[in-house]
């Protein structure tokens, strides 16, 4: 293809857009925009550094990592075929997430993508107590614990980490997250729509109260899947309009005469 | 007890690339020619195999075919045991 | 949840029954007909399987025939079909769940054979749907005929090498040969439901063999001892599956094991002349020496 001279700022009287319809106010080589559109509210910088973020991908890969292994046990312990079968694609969604933040981790410079660690003992109790039911008349346990303590846990967690983080500097996690937020709500729905028609007795939703509860209070004491921060905690945001020049940086361009207002 | 062939259907077996070790071959074939080796892997024994096609079918990846078969020439060439060079002459006067 | 159980502590609802293992059967290195016929009768021992038998003039050695769609046999023969590989699954299903559950402890074993393992659970409960919708199919219903646990009990070891190689390579490696016929039986029958959801039951199968021969090569890399153990635990398991020689006869191997016995068995199942030269006929054509 022959090389033409681009169409520059000066030239732009003579360019057209291609269709040959001449100057377009807002468009084509008239167009000075930023990458931004002007509707875009991303922000720049997120709630954690790089080895913040890490710290709580390793946290979500044990969380992810046990309870897929758990909900994979668990079919062969569960009578009712409904559930069994419930279970069986929520064991791979688990797995498959797990498996996100395995890629994801030596993106943010860890060099162990398999890095799977509990945030704290507490956690790693809770883990243990959830998962712990095993008799086959305990299938309402398996499904408060899951569906009603952890994946309602993940769900908050997650829809926090994706609205905190930077859009911009950290949006290959914030696409992961969309993936497993979806699987989390329609699992979300599915294992309480589960619950409800599973447990219709008085005695069996008193039963999955008390079980609610006592992971509820266990998982309390933890602080969540990430630790004492895992709703945030911080007040480390940057607020979306807020100026984000460092004060070191903002001093020098503003003698170079360069800084914006 | 397998049977043993005094006649040739056609040119010995051979595994090519992409067999899954599904072991349904081995199974199947009704002179103990197929078997697995001590390193997972699914060897014809090209002496022992008469071309009777019995496992051609069952293979769920088509990774069984004849020694006369084009797909076969990587193996044909490879010099590996069990791979029986002289199959052509045998073809000939084994055949009815 | 403790690691690791027992084909017995399998849950089921109680539409389903049981019938025992036949252990002794399964390992024996050769059967003699009374065997067979014993075996048969103790794995089909529900009544409402006998008396659908006696009406259609058949018999346990049904299950062992091929069976055409115009055959009298054939209603029978497809929901027995559909409602064993449905059991089949389940117990697949659960199998490929412990996978999953059974080895986390165990540091040296890769992450990425707890992935395959709980893709396989998703893969067989996929399965377990399809074959339910197929028993609705063709009018049968869950739990009508009983379950044996075999599958399980022979392909679920406590060494993970072992474990994919009786789960993903022997276990899935006969439901590939076993939908190889419901597929032909389905395109028989022009039956698209049947064949084309079989279709692709069998494609996850591949991908579950694969993984099956991928980690027992990966996990017993560098250690032939441990190579030969698993190898030799495979062919404990293969005959376990072949059903006493039975099972490969079916597409006509095995032929000199398995004929006289087949030939025996259905003289005293009270098969016809015919019925009998046509299971001489499933053998390959072969010249005898």
């Amino acid at each position: 293809m022959a090389t033409k001279k681009p169409a520059t700022t000066k030239t732009a009287k003579a360019a057209t857009n291609g269709n040959g319809s001449g100057d377009v106010a807002g468009y084509g080589p008239s167009r000075h925009a930023q990458p931004f559109p002007y509707w875009d509210r991303r922000r720049l910088v997120g709630e954690w550094t790089v080895e913040e973020s890490v710290e709580r991908i390793v946290n979500y890969r044990y969380a992810e990592q046990q309870i897929s292994a758990a909900l994979g046990g668990w079919v062969a312990t569960i009578p009712e075929l409904d559930v069994k079968a419930m279970f069986g694609p929520h064991c791979y969604q688990h797995a498959w997430a797990c498996d996100l933040w395995r890629l994801r981790l030596p993106e943010l410079r860890e060099n162990d993508e398999l890095r799977a660690e509990p945030a704290n003992p507490e956690f790693e109790a809770f883990m243990k107590e959830l998962t712990s039911p095993e008799d086959g008349d305990l299938t309402v346990e398996k499904l408060v614990g899951t569906y009603r303590v952890l994946v309602p846990h993940l769900l908050a967690t997650y829809t926090f980490h994706q609205k905190v983080t930077s859009d911009i500097v950290d949006s290959p996690t914030v696409r992961i997250l969309g993936f497993m937020l979806a699987d989390l709500h329609t699992q979300f729905v599915e294992g309480e729509m589960m619950i409800q028609d599973l447990a219709r007795t008085p005695k069996l939703r008193e039963r999955a109260g008390k079980w609610q509860t006592h992971l509820d209070v266990m998982l309390a004491k933890s602080g969540g899947v990430a630790g004492e921060h895992t709703l945030g905690g911080r007040s480390r945001i940057v607020m979306p309009g807020k100026a984000i020049l460092g004060p070191a940086l903002r001093t020098k361009l503003e003698a170079a005469g360069t800084a914006s207002s | 007890m397998a049977r043993t062939f005094k006649k040739r259907h056609g040119a010995p077996y051979v595994i090519i690339e992409g067999c899954i070790e599904c072991n349904i071959c081995v199974r199947v074939c009704p002179y103990d020619a197929i078997f697995m080796s001590d390193d997972f892997e699914i060897v014809v024994d090209g002496a022992k195999c008469p071309g009777c096609h019995r496992c051609y079918d069952p293979c769920p990846v088509d990774a069984i075919v004849p020694m006369d078969d084009p797909r076969a020439a990587k193996i044909r060439d490879s010099n590996r045991p069990f791979v029986l060079e002289n199959w052509p002459e045998l073809l000939a006067t084994q055949a009815k | 949840m403790k690691k690791f159980m027992t084909s017995d502590e399998l849950a089921r609802d109680d539409r389903f029954t049981r019938t025992p293992v036949p252990l002794d059967f399964l390992m024996a290195e050769e059967v003699t007909v009374e065997q067979v016929e014993e075996t048969m009768n103790m794995l089909l021992s529900n009544n409402e399987m006998r008396e659908m038998m006696e009406e259609q003039g058949g018999a346990s050695g049904n299950l062992f025939k091929r069976v055409r769609p115009t055959d009298d046999e054939a209603p029978l023969f497809i929901k027995t079909q559909m409602h064993g590989i449905f059991m089949g699954e389940m117990q697949a299903l659960e199998a490929a769940g412990r996978s999953a559950w059974d080895f986390t402890d165990d540091k040296e074993l890769p992450w990425a054979f707890q992935l395959d393992m709980a893709r396989q659970c998703w893969d067989e409960t996929r399965h377990v749907e399809i074959y339910s919708a197929l028993l609705d199919h063709v009018d049968a219903r869950i739990g009508q005929f009983p379950e044996n646990l075999f599958l399980f009990e022979f392909g679920c070891s406590n060494d993970p090498a072992e474990r994919v190689v009786g789960v993903n390579r022997c276990l899935e490696g006969l439901a590939l040969d076993v939908f190889n016929d419901t597929i032909r039986f389905g395109k028989q029958a022009e039956d698209e439901t049947i064949w084309r959801s079989v279709d692709y039951v069998s494609a996850d199968e591949v991908t579950h063999v694969r993984f099956g021969s991928v980690w027992s090569r990966a996990l017993t890399e560098n250690d032939p001892k441990r190579r030969k153990k698993v190898l030799d635990f495979q062919r404990k398991v293969d005959r376990a599956f072949s059903l006493g020689g039975l099972r490969g006869s079916y597409d006509g191997a095995n032929v000199e094991g398995f004929l006289p016995l087949a030939v025996e068995f259905r003289k005293l199942a009270g098969f016809s002349d015919a019925d009998i030269a046509e299971v001489a006929g499933a053998a390959p054509k072969i010249v005898k020496a």
